[in-house]
């Protein structure tokens, strides 16, 4: 699923000054792309705005199927938040679950994605382990493992790595963005190793994109 | 491996359900807390309130005891004679609505005695076999004789003991004697306490008696009064119903006592109190709301979510603290009628009022579910 972007300009109603100013951006159907830039530079509101977590001001956002056929992000993506977002007394796989009823799966079927999925990010074994007992790194891997379990086309994920270490993130990172055309993938990082992975590498600066770089779409 | 998918998807209500039944289940200290919290907030005060209806009623009843709901009806006064009452009207009262219970009784002024008691003197008075009902003796009017307790303990003589009561002759009758008759002893004092130590003799009075005494139902306490003026008339003169038991604005009203009494109203305090507590376990779980919402779950799923959750917790509570309430009640000596009914009226009034606040904190419109899952 292709996303576009046009214009889009946010100011937090408590501040004074726009976050973001006159965006816009095409990602592919099927492309990984990084959003990158210094801290305050607008990245994840960009990403906020893109999953409806924050309502849009002005501009627009859309998902754009291979027919042309137009959908709200909030239908199609999921997330991975930079903070760990998992309900801490149920079970990793109940968590996971959550990720797949949203696509109507059944409780059996849900279930096989839960072991399935978090099979793919190390945590085979681990799917009755409440989530609070996980480390920081294994409950950010649940919640991708739950991302991907929902089957939309599109993941929004915000340094879904960034408390994992070099080997665990590559892995995860592969099993995230998977094969090209699988799904769309829009990565807010500081780290260059999960730009460089991407298709798509944007750079924002003081809420404008001043980087476009898509050597690999 | 993962077939893209686009289409909107909405929860079923019953995965929402199942969703909110393992949140109970697996909730540990909240869940814990919400049902502990119930089962005390819903005991306690029934337990309270039971043990001051228990206690109400009690009074009552003691004051019932005492003469309460009890007219003594007498003559009209004429030319300073006190006319008399219609013995078979008096008697018959006893069969109208609100009416427990009437007698009439003729005051002969006699003293009598036990021919087995030596000494054993007492005012001896004639009444209708309705005086039996009147004082809670059991069986038939003929061949007993009633004893005060008062006579009893004097005495000795208990229930069921064979006496011959002998009635000493005045200025008016000559002196007489039961036969062997059967003792009932009966608490006299419903009908004063000049009857303490007295001797009542059931027997057929003429077509006039000195007094009747009209018991009645708490609830037509008045309205009977205001007929038996009219009804015990004699010689075209209204007869005089007076309360046995003088009552004020200052003595008790126990109806209007029942009715006011401030701690049937704490199932509106314990309401309050578990509906603001759910309302603080959802704002502090506003996140994982928030997660739910970022994977489809709109309004009516988050609803049935919470309230699933809700309603298996508060369950819980509530039959816990059903039984708490109904064991704590009895076993602080409350009566089983006050203890159930009250019991059940605070366990199901708390569970709906707090339930309505449960579903309105459930509508309340969250904040962005950014913040939401940020404030973590």
């Amino acid at each position: 699923m292709r996303l576009t972007a046009r214009e889009i300009s946010f100011t937090y109603p408590s501040g004074d000054h726009e976050v973001l100013s006159q965006v816009t951006f095409d990602i592919p159907d099927g492309a990984s792309a990084a959003i990158i830039g210094p801290s305050g530079s607008g990245k994840t509101t960009l990403l906020s705005l893109m999953g409806h977590l924050l309502p849009l001001q002005s501009g627009s956002i859309q998902a754009v199927d291979a027919e042309g056929a137009e959908h709200s992000l909030a239908d199609t993506a999921s997330w991975v938040l930079q903070t760990v977002s998992l309900l801490p007394d149920r079970s990793a796989a109940d968590n996971v679950m959550i990720g797949a009823y949203s696509d109507g799966a059944s409780r059996a079927d849900a279930r096989a994605r839960a072991r399935d999925y978090l099979a793919q990010v190390g945590l085979a074994g681990r799917e009755d382990e409440p989530a609070r007992i996980l480390s920081g790194g294994e409950a950010q891997r649940v919640a991708i493992a739950r991302a991907m379990a929902s089957h939309r086309p599109i993941i929004l994920a915000d340094e879904p790595t960034g408390q994992l270490d070099a080997t665990t993130s590559a892995s995860v990172l592969e099993a995230m963005i998977g094969a090209h055309g699988q799904r769309t993938v829009v990565i807010v990082t500081h780290d260059p190793a999960v730009a460089q992975r991407c298709d798509l590498v944007l750079e924002l600066r003081d809420g404008r994109i001043v980087g476009h770089s898509g050597a690999r779409v | 491996m993962s077939p893209a998918s686009s289409r909107r998807r909405t929860w079923p209500l019953s995965l929402a359900a199942r969703e909110g039944h393992a949140t109970a289940r697996t909730g540990r200290w909240t869940s814990a807390i919400v049902v502990i919290a119930t089962t005390w907030l819903i005991a306690a005060p029934a337990i309270a309130d039971a043990l001051g209806v228990t206690r109400l009623m009690e009074a009552e009843q003691d004051w019932i005891d005492a003469g309460g709901h009890v007219y003594v009806v007498t003559g009209a006064t004429v030319d300073g004679d006190q006319l008399p009452i219609p013995t078979s009207v008096c008697e018959s009262l006893a069969s109208y609505d609100g009416v427990e219970a009437s007698f009439a009784l003729e005051r002969s002024g006699a003293t009598g005695a036990l021919a087995s008691v030596p000494g054993g003197r007492a005012s001896v008075y004639s009444a209708t076999s309705g005086s039996l009902p009147f004082l809670g003796v059991d069986g038939d009017p003929r061949g007993i004789a009633i004893l005060s307790t008062g006579f009893s303990e004097r005495t000795g003589v208990l229930d069921d003991e064979t006496i011959e009561v002998i009635r000493q002759a005045t200025d008016s009758t000559p002196s007489a004697r039961t036969g062997l008759v059967s003792s009932r002893v009966a608490d006299t004092a419903p009908m004063g306490d000049e009857f303490d130590g007295a001797l009542l003799v059931p027997s057929l009075l003429g077509d006039t008696a000195d007094v009747c005494y009209v018991a009645t139902d708490a609830a037509r306490h008045q309205a009977v009064g205001d007929i038996l003026p009219g009804a015990l008339a004699y010689d075209g003169r209204s007869a005089v119903a007076a309360d046995r038991l003088y009552s004020n604005e200052f003595t008790v009203d126990y109806a209007t006592a029942y009715e006011d009494r401030p701690l049937r109203w704490l199932w509106i305090a314990s309401a309050l109190a578990l509906g603001l507590m759910w309302a603080l376990v959802q704002w502090f779980r506003r996140s994982h709301t928030a997660i739910y919402a970022t994977f489809g779950v709109r309004t009516p799923a988050r609803l049935t979510m919470q309230f699933s959750e809700w309603a298996l917790l508060a369950l819980a509570g509530a039959a816990a603290g059903w039984a708490l309430g109904i064991t704590g009640a009895l076993a602080l000596g409350a009566r089983t009628n006050p203890a159930l009914t009250i019991v059940s009226a605070h366990t199901a009034l708390t569970l709906v009022g707090a339930t309505l606040i449960v579903i309105t904190v459930a509508l309340k419109p969250t904040g962005t579910l950014l913040n939401a899952l940020k404030d973590r």
